[in-house]
């Protein structure tokens, strides 16, 4: 089954899903001005799998049964699969300007796929049919999964099984017949309110006396004892505001991130897929990360493209566009964020088969392809900023806009006076110039900035993370007898 | 009345407007039947729209008696209506 956009928003009011925000449970959250537009943007994830022009990146065959399902719910099956993955990902952020969430769960099943397969081999366990079972529920049901990776991690100088506070990292706390207990929290979890299910993975790799936090396991988001507490975003509250208008600069759409609890939840042994095989841990951690750098080279990407054609849009509005320096900074914009792209493709253009028969990406490649986008998109909001000019960030409100209080002395409102001096180009009246701009406000320093900038740099690991795969992937040795010889160095 | 599928690529990056070329052929073409292509219908052609040279687009899944026609640049209107009329005059 595949889920319109509206069938997907009314799924989410059958959850008990337990949010809480400024200190208070939110009962409605689906219809939270802070909330929806972070479901608005998921929806767009449904919305496109019906429309035959994104169709074909929006859905695929399912390896498990044959039928047609969402791509955010596909194991990917060969390197086409894997570069449909980032397409479809830059189509979503030119969509919707803003993180569409649904990504995590997408890289957490392929890596979950392959790994469990791998460990069955290795242990003799029943990981793989259980999460292929588990897999099978999410296709049909067609749900968003929060791939939960991210703990704590209180001390960063301890490991899991030293930290003072031992539910700084989760762990399971009761091994039952039947089940596990587990507790700890996930942090940093990107689109976890708006998920119909979480799928947890351990954070980093474990060492033999970590066993009880080399843990993996799905419950649903209203399962007993699971709640979240909702992260705070630059300017969130402009959303809250009467009459904000433009002043959000993107209406529609918002990405979302929470801290997800977990105070002693029961996991049923059908949901748990890694329980003690610390050994597997950094797999199941590598592959994920391998995956959820890949989607960089797609998202950002897209995001990257409104975030382009505002500046240009700004440029014709300010009257600057025939100018030779704004015309070569569009270049420049353009040139950085396809670089990010091509990492995007080329990563995925080199992947191979693992043992399972999924497709992983190329691991250097696309830890190439991530420690860029810690940096382009920072370069691509100063250009943008630059071309925008100061007024994004000094303009008046929406409300001084629309206000009918006389202050000139000829009777002109603030409005009128807003009008008058914020005028520029004929291209555009006053009101689609300031539009343009606090759109590029959202997206440099607002609340889509969070997905733009911060999560740029760390999402899917902070560019240390990136250097050090780079690292074990480079291969200076073999380099150094290249240069040898040339060199004519025995 | 000939029928011919219509099978757009996901549009990630199109370097022209593919539903504004699709109308194009659309209405030079009115001797001819389009729709959206489905599994397990028989086609006499398709014709499939793809964004750009990469042309990415799977359209291997649908059943298609006469041929297929590829647009993938701003410049292949004329191409491809003449291809499609080959078809249909076939």
């Amino acid at each position: 089954m595949l889920m319109t956009g509206e069938q997907y928003i009314e799924s989410l009011r059958k959850l008990k899903t337990r949010v809480y925000m400024f200190g208070e449970q939110v009962e409605n959250w689906v219809d939270h001005p802070i909330i929806r537009p972070s479901i608005n943007c998921v929806a767009m994830t449904y919305k496109l799998a019906h429309e035959p022009e994104y169709s074909d990146l929006m859905t695929a065959k399912s390896n498990l049964t044959g039928e047609t399902v969402n791509r955010f719910g596909h194991i990917h099956q060969n390197t086409d699969d894997l570069r449909k993955k980032v397409k479809m990902q830059r189509l979503l952020g030119q969509k919707t300007a803003s993180c569409f969430q649904r990504c995590v769960g997408m890289d957490a099943f392929n890596a979950e796929y392959s790994t469990t397969f791998e460990i069955d081999a290795a242990h003799g366990t029943d990981y793989h049919p259980r999460f292929v079972d588990f897999l099978k529920e999410v296709q049909a049901g067609d749900w968003t999964v929060d791939g939960a990776m991210t703990d704590p991690k209180g001390d960063r100088g301890l490991g899991p099984s030293n930290q003072k506070d031992p539910d700084l990292f989760l762990r399971v706390v009761e091994q039952r017949p039947d089940g596990i207990v587990v507790r700890g929290a996930k942090a940093h979890q990107t689109g976890c309110v708006n998920s119909h299910w979480h799928l947890v993975m351990p954070t980093q790799a474990m060492r033999p006396e970590d066993k009880d936090y080399a843990v993996s396991f799905a419950c649903p988001s209203d399962v007993e004892g699971l709640y979240m507490i909702y992260g705070r975003q630059s300017c969130d509250t402009r959303k809250m505001e009467e009459d904000h208008g433009m002043d959000v600069g993107n209406q529609q759409f918002g990405g979302q991130e929470a801290l997800v609890v977990f105070d002693d939840v029961f996991i049923p042994n059908k949901y748990v897929f890694l329980n003690g095989e610390t050994e597997f841990a950094t797999m199941l951690v590598e592959r994920f990360a391998g995956y959820h750098r890949q989607s960089y080279g797609g998202c950002k990407v897209g995001v990257g493209d409104v975030l382009i054609g505002a500046a240009a849009l700004a440029a014709d509005y300010n009257g600057a566009n025939k100018a030779s320096h704004i015309k070569d900074k569009l270049i420049e914009m353009t040139h950085l964020n396809e670089t990010l792209y091509c990492c995007g493709i080329a990563c995925s253009a080199e992947g191979y088969a693992t043992d399972s028969g999924a497709y992983q990406i190329d691991l250097l490649l696309a830890n190439v392809c991530k420690q860029n986008v810690t940096r382009f998109p920072y370069e691509i909001v100063r250009l943008a900023e630059d071309i925008a000019g100061g007024l994004m960030v000094t303009m008046p409100a929406n409300k001084d806009f629309q206000s009918d209080l006389p202050v000139a002395k000829n009777g002109d409102t603030i409005g009128d006076i807003c009008n008058k001096y914020f005028a520029a180009s004929p291209a555009a009246t006053t009101m689609e110039r300031m539009k343009v701009l606090r759109l590029i406000e959202n997206m440099c320093l607002g609340t889509a900035a969070v997905g733009y900038r911060t999560e740029s740099m760390h999402g899917a690991g902070s560019p240390q993370a990136q250097r050090i795969m780079i690292a074990r992937q480079g291969n200076i040795e073999a380099k150094k007898e290249l240069a040898k010889v040339i060199a004519g160095i025995k | 009345m000939i029928k011919i599928g219509v099978k757009y690529c996901g549009g990630c990056n199109p370097r022209f407007d593919r539903g504004a070329m699709f109308h194009s052929i659309q209405s030079r073409l009115e001797e001819a039947h389009f729709e959206h292509a489905k599994e397990g219908v028989n086609y006499d052609a398709l014709l499939v729209v793809s964004g750009c040279t990469n042309n990415c687009a799977s359209y291997k899944q649908y059943k298609y008696n006469k041929g297929v026609v590829h647009v993938k640049d701003s410049g292949e209107l004329d191409k491809a209506i003449l291809e499609l009329k080959r078809i249909m005059e076939d």
